[in-house]
C-alpha cells in the first residue's frame, strides 16, 4: 500500500490543492491558479508512481527470531579522511547572509556566493572521498574543468580581490598616505618575489601559506577601509545649503544679526551653551509680537541643533528666544 | 504540622489564581465598555467582526473536539497495571487521511474569507476624506490636508462616511486603535500607514495607543468624534478662523506671557507662534480634553497642568516652567479665549 514517500507526496499535493483553491478564490488571478493546479497534478502523478512501485518502507516482520535471516556484518575498509573545512565555510556564509539581509544588499550577494562555493566544495569533497572517484574521472575533471576554467577563474578572482582590496585602502587613507601605501605595496611585492626567485627550494606549502596570508591581508585591509569610509574629497561644485550659526551663552545671543538668501535652502545651526536653560531661535516679522515666520526647537542645556529650511520672502525680520524676551537679533532675508 | 504547610500554601496559591482568572472573566460582563471591538459601530469594524465571530465558533468546536478526544483517551486507555502495554500498530491510513484532510478543509474555509478581508480593508476609496495622524510622546496630532486645521487628541470625522487616516510618528512607534470603529494600525516614524475608519452614527468613540511607547503610554488616549456632515463642515470652518485678539487685561497679559515664557517655542497659535513640538493651541478651548485626552479641559485642571506638567503626566515632554500663580492665572485666561 502507501509507503511514507507516497504519503508525503499526497500530503504535499493536498496542501498545494488547498493553496490553489484559496488563491483562486481570494485573488482574481487565473494564471497563478493554473500553475498551482499543475503542481498539484504533478505531485499526484508522482505520488501514484511511488505507490505503484510497491516499495515498502517497513522491514518485513518475522513471527520469531528463528525465522529471520541471519544477521550479516559487512566490514568496509575506509581510509582516514581529513576533517572537511566546508561546513565552516557554509556556516560563515550563512552568517554573512543573515547579517546582509539586515544591513546591506552587497553582503547578501557575498553570502549567497559563499554558500554556493561551500555547497560546491562540500559536494566535490564528498565525491572525491567516494570509491567511485578514481584515476580516469580525476584526470577528466582536471583536463576538462580545472585547467581550462578553474585556473583562469581563480586568477581573475585573485586579480579582482587585489585590485578592489588595495584600491579601498588607497581611497580610505589620507591623500599623502595613499602615495606611501602604493609605493610600499610595490616595494613589498618586488622584495617578496625577489626572495622567492633567489631561493628556488622554498616548499610548496610555504609558498601557499605566504600567498594565503597575503590575500587574507589584502581582503581584511580592504574590508576595514571600505567599512571606515573614504576620505573626504574636495568638491568643485557646491549644491550645499548656505549655513548660518548662532550661539546662546549667558542668556544672550553671540551673533546679533543673521542674513540668509531668499529661496535658497539654508542650514541654521544653533548651539546652546547655558546648562539647564531653555533657548531657541524663532523668527518673527517684528519684535516684540509679530507674526511667526519660522521656529527652531527649544533646546535645554548644552546642545547643538541644525535645521535646514527656506525663507522665501526677502525683507527685514527679527529673531528672538521664546524663553528670554531680551534675547533678540535682526534677521535679514536678501534677494538672491 | 510541618508537612501540611506547603500543601496549604499551594492550595492558597491555587485559590488566588482561580480568583484572578474569574475576575478577568467577570470583566467580560461589563455592558457599557467604551472600547469593545465586539460591538462594532461602523462598517470597517463590522467587517472585522464578521470574520471574528465565525472563526471564534469554529475554534470553539475544534477545542471541544480535541479536548474531548484527549480526555476520552486519557480515561479509556489509562494504564491499568504495571505490565499493561497497548497493542502495537504501524499507522492507520484511513485515520491519517481523515486528520489531514479535515483540518485542511477547515483551514481553507477560514482562509478564503480571511484573505478576502485582508485585501478589502486595504482598498481605500478614492474620494474618502483624509486626515494625517501623527503620534507623539504622548498625544495624537491630527492635520487636515488642504486646510489650516491642526488639532490634537480629539479627531473629528463626518459620520456615515469612510475616512482615510494616514498614520506616522514623530518619535517612537505608536499604534492607533479605536476598537469600536476599526482595527489597530502602527504609527511608525518615517512611514505612512493607512487605516480606514467609519462611524455609523454621530457620537464620541474612545481609543488609545496600543503599542507600548514609554512612560505615559497609558495616558495616550484618543477621542474620535463623529459629527453629522453639517456639524462636521461647521467644525471644519470654525477651526480655520484665526484666534481672536484678547481684549481683557488678564488675557492680554496672558498672551504676552505666552510669548515670553517659552510657550511659543513649542506651541503654534496661528499668527502668534510657530512651535511644532507640542499640540497646536489655535483652538485649544474648542477641545473637551487635553494632555493626551486624560484631563477635562477646565480651568482647574489647566492650572494644575501649568504648575507642573511632569507631575500631572509622567514623562511629559512639556517641562515645569516654574510659573508663578499669577502667571498661571493670566495664561489660563488667555487660553480660555482660544475657542
Amino acid at each position: 500500500m502507501f509507503n511514507s514517500a507516497a504519503k508525503l507526496q499526497f500530503g504535499l499535493a493536498a496542501a498545494v490543492l488547498v493553496a490553489a483553491v484559496i488563491y483562486g478564490f481570494a485573488l482574481d488571478d487565473p494564471g497563478g491558479f493554473v500553475i498551482a493546479m499543475g503542481v498539484f497534478v504533478a505531485l499526484v502523478l508522482s505520488a501514484l508512481a511511488t505507490t505503484g512501485s510497491g516499495a515498502l518502507d517497513r522491514a518485513p516482520r518475522y513471527p520469531s527470531v528463528a525465522d529471520s535471516p541471519p544477521v550479516q556484518t559487512v566490514t568496509v575498509e575506509r581510509t582516514q579522511t581529513r576533517p572537511s573545512p566546508w561546513p565552516l565555510v557554509g556556516a560563515t556564509a550563512a552568517g554573512i547572509l543573515a547579517v546582509g539581509l539586515a544591513i546591506s544588499d552587497n553582503l547578501v550577494v557575498v553570502g549567497v556566493v559563499g554558500l554556493l562555493v561551500a555547497a560546491a566544495g562540500w559536494l566535490s569533497q564528498s565525491w572525491r572521498e567516494d570509491p567511485s572517484f578514481a584515476g580516469p574521472a580525476r584526470s577528466r575533471i582536471s583536463e576538462r574543468l580545472i585547467e581550462p576554467i578553474g585556473f583562469p577563474a581563480l586568477a581573475v578572482t585573485l586579480i579582482a580581490v587585489l585590485v578592489i582590496g588595495v584600491s579601498r585602502v588607497l581611497l580610505a587613507v589620507p591623500k599623502e598616505a595613499s602615495v606611501a601605501v602604493a609605493g610600499g605595496v610595490a616595494v613589498l611585492v618586488l622584495v617578496v618575489f625577489f626572495l622567492i626567485a633567489a631561493r628556488p627550494r622554498v616548499g610548496r606549502s610555504a609558498l601557499a601559506m605566504a600567498a594565503a596570508v597575503a590575500v587574507a591581508g589584502v581582503v581584511v585591509a580592504g574590508g576595514v577601509s571600505a567599512a571606515s569610509g573614504y576620505r573626504t574629497f574636495e568638491k568643485h561644485e557646491t549644491g550645499d545649503p548656505a549655513a548660518v550659526n548662532e550661539v546662546a551663552q549667558g542668556i544672550a545671543y553671540k551673533v546679533k544679526s543673521l542674513t540668509v538668501t531668499a529661496g535658497k535652502p539654508v542650514t541654521i545651526t544653533f548651539t546652546n551653551l547655558d546648562a539647564g536653560t531653555y533657548h531657541d531661535v524663532a523668527v518673527y516679522t517684528t519684535n516684540p509680537g509679530g507674526t511667526p515666520i519660522w521656529a527652531g526647537e527649544p533646546i535645554k542645556g548644552v546642545k547643538k541643533m541644525s535645521y535646514t529650511t527656506v525663507f522665501n520672502t526677502p525683507g527685514k525680520y527679527s529673531f528672538r528666544c521664546d524663553f528670554h524676551p531680551a534675547m533678540v537679533g535682526t534677521f535679514t532675508v536678501v534677494n538672491p | 504540622m510541618q508537612p501540611h504547610a506547603p500543601n496549604r500554601r499551594s492550595r492558597l496559591a491555587r485559590a488566588a489564581a482561580l480568583a484572578g482568572a474569574l475576575t478577568i472573566l467577570l470583566t467580560g460582563c461589563v455592558s457599557n465598555a467604551s472600547q469593545d471591538s465586539l460591538k462594532a459601530k461602523g462598517s470597517v469594524a463590522r467587517s472585522l467582526d464578521s470574520l471574528f465571530v465565525p472563526v471564534f465558533w469554529i475554534a470553539v468546536g475544534v477545542f471541544c473536539l480535541v479536548a474531548g478526544l484527549v480526555s476520552f483517551c486519557i480515561v479509556r486507555f489509562r494504564r491499568r497495571s504495571d505490565d499493561d502495554a497497548p497493542k502495537q500498530i504501524h499507522g492507520h491510513t484511513r485515520l491519517e487521511l481523515t486528520w489531514t484532510i479535515l483540518p485542511a478543509l477547515l483551514l481553507a474555509g477560514i482562509a478564503i474569507p480571511t484573505v478576502k478581508l485582508v485585501f478589502d480593508v486595504n482598498s481605500y476609496p478614492k474620494n474618502a476624506p483624509v486626515v494625517n495622524v501623527t503620534g507623539h510622546r504622548w498625544w495624537w496630532q491630527f492635520d487636515y490636508p488642504n486646510t489650516a486645521v491642526h488639532t490634537a487628541n480629539e479627531l473629528h470625522i463626518p459620520a456615515g462616511q469612510k475616512v482615510l487616516l494616514v498614520l506616522t510618528s514623530d518619535d517612537v512607534i505608536h499604534n492607533f486603535w479605536v476598537p469600536e470603529l476599526a482595527g489597530k494600525v502602527y504609527a511608525i516614524p518615517g512611514r505612512h500607514n493607512k487605516l480606514l475608519v467609519e462611524a455609523d452614527k454621530p457620537g464620541t468613540y474612545y481609543g488609545q495607543c496600543a503599542e507600548y511607547c514609554g512612560t505615559s503610554h497609558a495616558n495616550m488616549r484618543i477621542r474620535l468624534i463623529a459629527d453629522s456632515p453639517a456639524d462636521y463642515q461647521a467644525w471644519l470652518t470654525s477651526q480655520q478662523v484665526g484666534p481672536p485678539t484678547p481684549s481683557a487685561a488678564d488675557s492680554t497679559a496672558g498672551l504676552t506671557l505666552f510669548q515670553q515664557k517659552g510657550c511659543a517655542g513649542c506651541h503654534t497659535i496661528q499668527g502668534i507662534s510657530a512651535g511644532v513640538v507640542g499640540p497646536d493651541l489655535t483652538h485649544f478651548k474648542s477641545r473637551s480634553v487635553f494632555a493626551g485626552s486624560i484631563f477635562d479641559n477646565n480651568d482647574n485642571n489647566l492650572r494644575a497642568w501649568l504648575r507642573n506638567p511632569p507631575a500631572e503626566k509622567p514623562g511629559s515632554v512639556m517641562p515645569n516652567l516654574n510659573l508663578t500663580q499669577d502667571d498661571i492665572n493670566k495664561l489660563v485666561a488667555y487660553l480660555d479665549t482660544l475657542k
